[in-house]
């Protein structure tokens, strides 16, 4: 089984288009964090006090008094004020590299967001090459226990999935503690800890990713099958939901990805809300999305092995 | 009874689509005893591939049995397919990758050391070629490199399935050589193919499949004695076609301004051109061939299945 997974992984490794996609998965959240880094570049608050008038004091007065209409955390560890502060520096261009609005909605997501987008696609490709090629029967040729097969390739994706988005995002959040310490500023507590939370998190969901676009492909047969998949799931999600179908989005990715990543995701749901003290809003939690995830993977993969063992082969 | 090292008995295959079952395969009784190079023989759709992918495990039978080396397949397919060397259909490999790579990735899923990759591309001539990518190569070069990765294994069996297609003259010669080579050296080769002057030259026994079925099985030399040809010359060929047709005889083909008919019997040729009035010209017995035989058979089988 070793000697079959060097195979695979020597497959991969050869693989132009795979290679592409790997870089894709170092360049761009590689870009994501230079531009958070640059954007990031702000003034100290009584600098942007000093540019901007004491209308700036007005409204972070006013957003400790009602934090929550500035979508400040009023259990913030770092205290209602200096989150305040930050915000309406933010809303003059001035915001600071905020380790935990880097995680809860900037650049941890995108990032990991960007490497899932990626090895799904590694996934898919590695898998449909074969396919496209029908390369497949000749490795049987040499190798008949499919099983072993499917599984050596799986392995290989799964390997490679884990390292890259390890790699990848521990550099990430090693690199904007890096800058965040450089710059002097202070961090809510445990933000660090929080952060190599979320790397842990990224990587087992960009590695499902791999997992799900090589069963997936490995079960269809055909990259272009499975990207047809993947994007009439992903946009026939959109138009459910924007058709108003707005429950629709407790099964849809993105929503999951999201409560999966950062801890929850609310959505709004009017359909029952006919009272004046009805709260619309819906939530996601990340064990729910832990089970949306799993199911989907467990019945590809289960679904992929048993087509791939069971059918004739082209 | 020399022992079989590829056996099928009642071996079926079917495919059930929205226009109903198709059988491509019909209760397929083989048998290849060891060391022998036997054809396999019949025209496009009759079965023969389908028998391969399946002896090889990447088609499941519908029904039947089979073996390899005494062994059932595909249970027993782990166990002996490290002696068996295949190429089913058209070569399938990594557009993108060399010659060499592809050998490399398969040589090294069964623990097949390197050096021996240089060895099976430099026997069927690849060498210097080796490292360009095999999207460049010609189909010749293709084929080459398709029975290189059946060299791989050192195979005592050798399945083939068209492995001449594309190649140049020479290069047919070459993988003939080949072919009788291995027999030589006591390989059992099941070769299929279309060009039966080849199989006929290479073969030591063959069977001739049509519809699925088993039309004849044995020694090449007992097949093409067991079928005589006959050229018929009449002043009307045409109603000589007809007269012939129409007492059930099999014209094989029109040739140098006569009919070559499949028949043992002269007597039935003359009775049927008297009884329709057609007088004969020349009635010559001709020296049968396996393409004779092939030809006679496949069409009588086509025939019935048309009647």
């Amino acid at each position: 089984m070793i000697g079959l997974l060097r195979v695979e992984l020597t497959r991969l490794r050869w693989r132009r288009a795979v290679l592409a996609l790997l870089a894709l998965g170092v360049v761009a959240p590689a870009l994501v964090f230079a531009a958070t880094v640059v954007s990031t570049e702000a003034k100290p608050f009584d600098e942007v006090v000093e540019q901007y008038g004491k209308e700036v004091l007005t409204q972070v007065e006013d957003c400790v008094a009602h934090p929550r209409r500035y979508g400040v955390d009023q259990g913030g560890s770092d205290g209602v004020q200096r989150a305040c502060e930050r915000v309406i520096s933010g809303y003059y261009g001035e915001a600071e590299l905020d380790l935990r609005a880097e995680r809860e909605s900037n650049s941890g997501p995108a990032a990991i967001a960007l490497l899932t987008l990626v090895l799904l696609l590694v996934g898919t490709t590695f898998a449909g090459h074969d396919w496209n090629t029908g390369s497949i029967s000749n490795q049987l040729l040499f190798e008949p226990r499919r099983h072993r097969v499917w599984l050596a390739k799986l392995l290989a994706v799964g390997l490679v999935a884990t390292l890259l988005s390890t790699l990848v995002l521990l550099a990430h959040w090693t690199g904007l503690y890096a800058v965040s310490s450089l710059r002097n500023l202070d961090q809510p507590d445990l933000a660090v800890a929080a952060a190599y939370k979320q790397v842990v998190l990224g990587v087992m969901v960009v590695c499902a990713a791999g997992l799900l676009g090589f069963g997936l492909t490995m079960l269809l047969r055909s990259t272009v099958a499975t990207l047809g998949v993947l994007f009439a799931t992903g946009f026939g999600g959109v138009i459910l939901v924007a058709a108003g179908v707005a429950s629709a989005e407790r099964v849809m990715p993105w929503g999951n990805f999201v409560a999966w990543v950062v801890g929850g995701y609310d959505y709004y749901v009017y359909d029952d809300c006919f009272s004046a003290d009805c709260v619309p809003v819906r939530h996601i939690e990340r064990s729910d999305s832990a089970v949306y995830f799993a199911v989907i993977l467990a019945v590809v993969l289960v679904g992929s092995l048993a087509s791939f063992r069971r059918r004739d082969l082209p | 009874m020399t022992e079989a090292i590829v056996e099928t008995r009642g071996l079926r295959k079917e495919y059930t689509g929205r226009r109903g079952t198709r059988v491509a395969v019909a209760d397929l009784d083989l048998r290849v005893p060891e060391g022998e190079v036997h054809g396999f023989l019949g025209p496009n759709g009759s079965g023969k591939t389908t028998t391969i992918r399946m002896l090889l495990g990447l088609a499941s039978a519908t029904g039947g049995e089979m073996a390899l080396f005494g062994r059932p397949v595909p249970a027993a397919l782990p166990e002996v397919i490290g002696r068996v060397g295949a190429v089913v259909e058209s070569p399938k490999f990594s557009p993108n990758f060399s010659g060499r790579q592809n050998l490399l990735l398969l040589a090294r899923s069964v623990g097949v050391a390197d050096q021996r990759v240089d060895q099976s591309i430099e026997s069927v001539g690849l060498q210097g070629r080796e490292r360009d990518r095999y999207k460049t190569y010609s189909l010749g070069m293709k084929q080459r490199l398709a029975i290189a990765a059946t060299l791989l294994k050192d195979p005592r069996l050798l399945i083939l399935d068209e492995p001449t297609n594309g190649l140049d003259p020479a290069g047919i010669r070459e993988v003939r050589e080949v072919i009788r080579g291995l027999g030589r050296d006591g390989v059992t080769v099941l070769l299929s193919s279309h060009i039966l002057a080849e199989v006929q030259q290479v073969c030591t026994s063959a069977t001739i499949l049509g519809n699925g079925r088993t039309l004849a099985s044995g020694p090449v030399a007992d097949l093409v004695g067991a079928t005589t040809t006959h050229r018929v010359v009449a002043p009307d060929l045409a109603a000589a076609r007809t007269a012939l047709t129409a007492a059930g005889l099999t014209v094989l083909r029109e040739e140098s301004g006569g009919l070559v008919v499949g028949t043992e019997q002269p007597g039935e040729v003359t009775r049927a051109l008297g009884e329709a009035g057609v007088w004969l010209t020349e009635l010559t017995p001709l020296h049968a061939d396996l393409e004779s035989v092939f030809l006679s058979l496949t069409e009588r089988d086509r025939m019935g299945g048309e009647r």
